[in-house]
């Protein structure tokens, strides 16, 4: 940035350095221009102070010839109409005659117009005059009421300068070095014209000093004199007036710049100098340093822009590559390869994984048509259905989950691959990317998978043969358990039976008890034996489960109970209604041993109490017998539903220890669970579930 | 009681067969009583063939007690063969078998079995059980054309 920066800072300070320059030129020129302005105002104030002065001069003159016309001598009444007309239209202080009176006249002149000469003493009194070659007496002044004191005093030795004796001798008017007037009157100048016997003009200064009378003389305040001369002047402009170099008026304060212009007139060399007012103006160059900075700035700005814009698109350049590079790199290290091809087919571009996949490099692919990566089988079904894309229109290429298909490589060998093909317009021209994915292991997998498969069926149906056969078998057990392990019990109790009935008399009472005993074992065997086969027909049984109502079976199972043993009392309680999905034929045995169980227990209680009940445990159906019978003792609860086993002698309850594991089996093969509580002597509750849905076994 | 009619018993095991007719006697049935010992005897005796050669099938027993499992010739198949003939269908059949098993029953009905009693182990059982079916097809039954009343 700084780099970058550095010459739109130089453009500016170059832009403010010409601009600095060009406000210099421009604030010369604007001084100049100034001068040229002040210049002009001073001649201008010259001319109108020539101008002035000349009035001036032209009134005197006009009075020299009033008096050369008389001689000099000229009432006083006609002097005041002259000067009330001529000299206070030019602002006149005061106008005078005076004649010239040499020491000899003095007396005649005394005598003649009754006026002593005088003259200014020490001290501001006037007193009569001493004795001098000539003497230039007020003889004549107006305004009378200023001038009245002044008549008779000669005024020549109170002049500065010589321009008395000027006028004199050179005949034309002549003006004094400007005098202070006393009490804050200013400064006033006073001019003489010189008077002759002669009105005519006189060559030569003898003849003149020969034909002299006296002068006219006009006293004039220098402020009255500039009046005009200000007034054609700009406002806050400074007027000054200098005689031969000495200041004599100044109006206002000191101002830069000054144009002087000079003023012979009367004699004397005035300097009329202009200041102010006109200074140089400062709008042109502070507008062009305005303009200069503001287009420094402007520059500055611009190349700044530029900068940015420079950065901008540099970094957007930079995003791009990257991007470019990134997309590169995926596409680079994809695993699976990426084609793309033209609407004929061409292969236009492949990725770096295309190349390892098919073994080709990417300059023998490119150009070439696509179908040189398949084997020979694929390649006119590829043509057709390229055909028929391009003709449709059809969306779907090979699908959107694309399609399985075989490649070959360049050694020739092929190889299953999953292809996908999407469809894209560059430049309004249609391509196709294929992405083509090497499913060997996939296929390999999936063989792999197939051949388990099979092999697990084919054990499945050895194993069901198998088990086929063992159940078979199974049958062929029960039944034949069933024919013939009973037959010979039947002839052991049978012939026991005759025995006692035929031979009592040849037996003891022993013998008739030992023979009863015989009987009563073979009873037992055969007991178990059918509880045996209930148990593995409840294994082998289908199971066919239908809505049924336990509590009506339960009913049922006491009603036969209660027929068994009309004499017993016993309190059952059975809700109207019990639900249950399941085998009806063996949910009747569930209850037929569980009921009859707690039928059998409560045999040795007082007040018996059976109850049969629906519960719900986490949401399945459940159900419970209850007696206040025997009970068991908690610690043998696990011994409960193995079959044989028994918690009581016989020659307490009868019984054959099969009915628990058989309904445990039937609960069981319903999905269900079944669990015992109870303790000695304060009954049972044997409590099973029955899972709507669940497949048994 | 009644003698006028045979009853065949079909029954394999000796002491079974023994058992069987002495309940048939403690229940005083005294008809008589023709064993058979396998299916084969039984067809024998009924159809007049074999060791019975020259009966006449037309004579049938009163009822035949017929034992399912049986040597050479079983009891399902004697039951099916009768059925079969016209001079024996008619013939009353109670199956008198140790066998609880669902399938026998089954199928004794299904070819038409009258009845199908299970051998009690206990003997006072049988003895009960023997008598029973005795007093039942012997004296409470009517048989389709009695002959000779």
């Amino acid at each position: 940035m700084l780099r970058r920066g550095f010459p739109a800072v130089l453009a500016a300070v170059l832009i403010m350095v010409a601009v600095v320059c060009a406000a210099v030129v421009a604030w010369h020129y604007e001084q100049e221009r100034a001068d040229d302005e002040r210049q002009a105002h001073a001649d201008a104030a010259t001319a109108a102070m020539r101008f002035q002065l000349g009035a001036v001069v032209v009134s005197l003159q006009d009075m020299r010839g009033l008096l050369e016309s008389s001689g000099g001598e000229v009432s006083a009444a006609r002097f005041e109409r002259f000067t009330a007309l001529s000299m206070r239209s030019q602002g006149s202080l005061i106008s005078a005659w005076l004649p010239r009176v040499t020491a000899d006249e003095r007396a005649a002149f005394e005598g003649r117009s009754g006026i002593e000469i005088r003259e200014q003493g020490g001290g501001g009194r006037v007193r009569p005059a001493g004795t001098r070659p000539e003497y230039f007496p007020v003889a004549l002044a107006e305004p009378s009421t200023l001038a009245l004191p002044l008549i008779g005093v000669d005024v020549a030795p109170a002049l500065p300068g010589d321009s008395l004796q000027r006028a004199r001798d050179t005949g034309r008017t002549r003006m004094s070095r400007p005098l202070q007037l006393g009490q804050g009157g200013g400064t006033a100048i006073v001019l003489f014209e010189p008077v002759y016997r002669r009105a005519e003009p006189i060559p030569t200064v003898a003849e003149r000093r020969a034909a002299f009378l006296g002068v006219a003389a006009g006293a004039y305040r220098l402020t009255s004199l500039v009046g005009s001369v200000l007034e054609g002047l700009p406002e806050g402009t400074r007027l000054e007036i200098r005689d031969d170099g000495e200041p004599i008026y100044a109006s206002g304060a000191r101002l830069e710049g000054a144009a002087d212009s000079t003023l012979e007139i009367a004699g004397r060399t005035w300097t009329v100098r202009v200041s102010g007012a006109h200074g140089a103006s400062l709008v042109l160059p502070a507008t062009l340093l305005a303009a200069g900075a503001l287009l420094s700035a402007l520059v500055l700005l611009l190349f700044q822009v530029a900068a940015k814009r420079e950065a901008d698109a540099q970094r957007a350049a930079e995003e791009l590559a990257a991007a470019a590079e990134r997309h590169r790199a995926v596409v680079d290290t994809a695993a699976d390869g990426i084609v793309t091809i033209d609407e004929r087919g061409t292969i236009e571009w492949v990725n770096r994984a295309t190349e390892e996949l098919f073994g080709w490099p990417a300059a023998e692919l490119i150009g070439q048509n696509i179908k040189m990566l398949m084997p020979e089988s694929l390649r006119s079904q590829h043509t057709a259905g390229l055909q028929r894309y391009l003709a449709t229109g059809e969306a779907r290429i090979l699908g959107s989950q694309g399609a399985e298909a075989t490649a070959l490589r360049r050694d020739g060998s092929t190889f299953p691959v999953h292809l996908q093909v999407t469809e894209m317009r560059l430049g309004g021209v249609r391509k196709f990317t294929g992405f083509i994915g090497d499913i060997t292991q996939r296929v390999a997998a999936e063989e792999q998978v197939r051949a388990l498969n099979q092999e697990l069926e084919q054990r499945v149906v050895e194993r069901t043969a198998q088990l086929e056969a063992a159940n078979r078998e199974l049958e062929a057990f029960s039944y034949s358990v069933s024919h013939d392990l009973r037959t010979p019990l039947r002839t052991v109790s049978g012939f026991s039976a005759v025995l006692m009935e035929d031979h009592a008399h040849e037996l003891g009472p022993d013998a008739a008890h030992l023979l009863g005993r015989i009987r009563a074992g073979a009873e037992r065997m055969g007991m178990l034996i059918d509880d045996l086969l209930g148990l593995a027909r409840v294994s082998r049984a289908e199971l066919s489960r239908q809505e049924v109502d336990l509590a009506a079976i339960a009913r049922r199972v006491v009603a036969s109970l209660q027929e068994r043993e009309p004499e017993r009392r016993v309190e059952v309680r059975i809700p109207d209604e019990a639900l249950a999905v399941g085998d009806p034929r063996l949910l009747r045995v569930v209850l037929d041993n569980l009921i009859g169980n707690a039928w059998k227990f409560t045999g040795k209680e007082p007040n018996p109490v059976v109850e049969f009940g629906a519960a719900s445990e986490n949401g399945t159906r459940a159900f419970f017998v209850r007696d206040n019978g025997a009970g068991f003792d908690m610690a043998y609860a696990s011994k409960l539903f193995g079959p044989f086993q028994r918690l009581h002698h016989a020659d307490e309850f009868e019984g054959t220890g099969i009915g628990l594991a058989t309904v445990q089996r039937i609960v069981r093969r319903h999905g269900g669970e079944i669990r015992a509580e109870g303790e000695v002597g304060a009954g049972a509750t044997i409590t099973f579930t029955i899972p709507d849905a669940e497949e048994g076994e | 009681v009644n003698e006028s009619g045979v009853i065949l018993l079909v029954e394999d095991n000796p002491d079974d067969a023994a058992l069987t007719m002495r309940a048939l006697r403690q229940g005083h049935i005294d008809n008589e009583v023709v064993h058979a010992r396998d299916g084969v005897e039984a067809l024998d005796y009924l159809f007049g063939t074999g060791a019975h050669d020259g009966r006449d099938p037309a004579n049938l027993p009163i009822v035949m007690l017929l034992d399912l499992k049986l040597p050479k010739v079983d009891g399902l198949e004697v039951l099916e063969k009768v059925r079969a003939d016209e001079r024996t269908h008619l013939l009353p059949i109670v199956i008198l078998t140790s066998s609880r098993e669902e399938q026998d029953l089954t199928a004794g009905y299904r070819l038409g079995a009258n009845s199908y009693v299970v051998k009690p182990v206990e003997f006072g059982s049988f003895v009960d059980a023997v008598r029973q079916l005795g007093l039942y097809w012997v004296l409470l039954n009517k048989r389709v054309a009695e002959p000779g009343g």
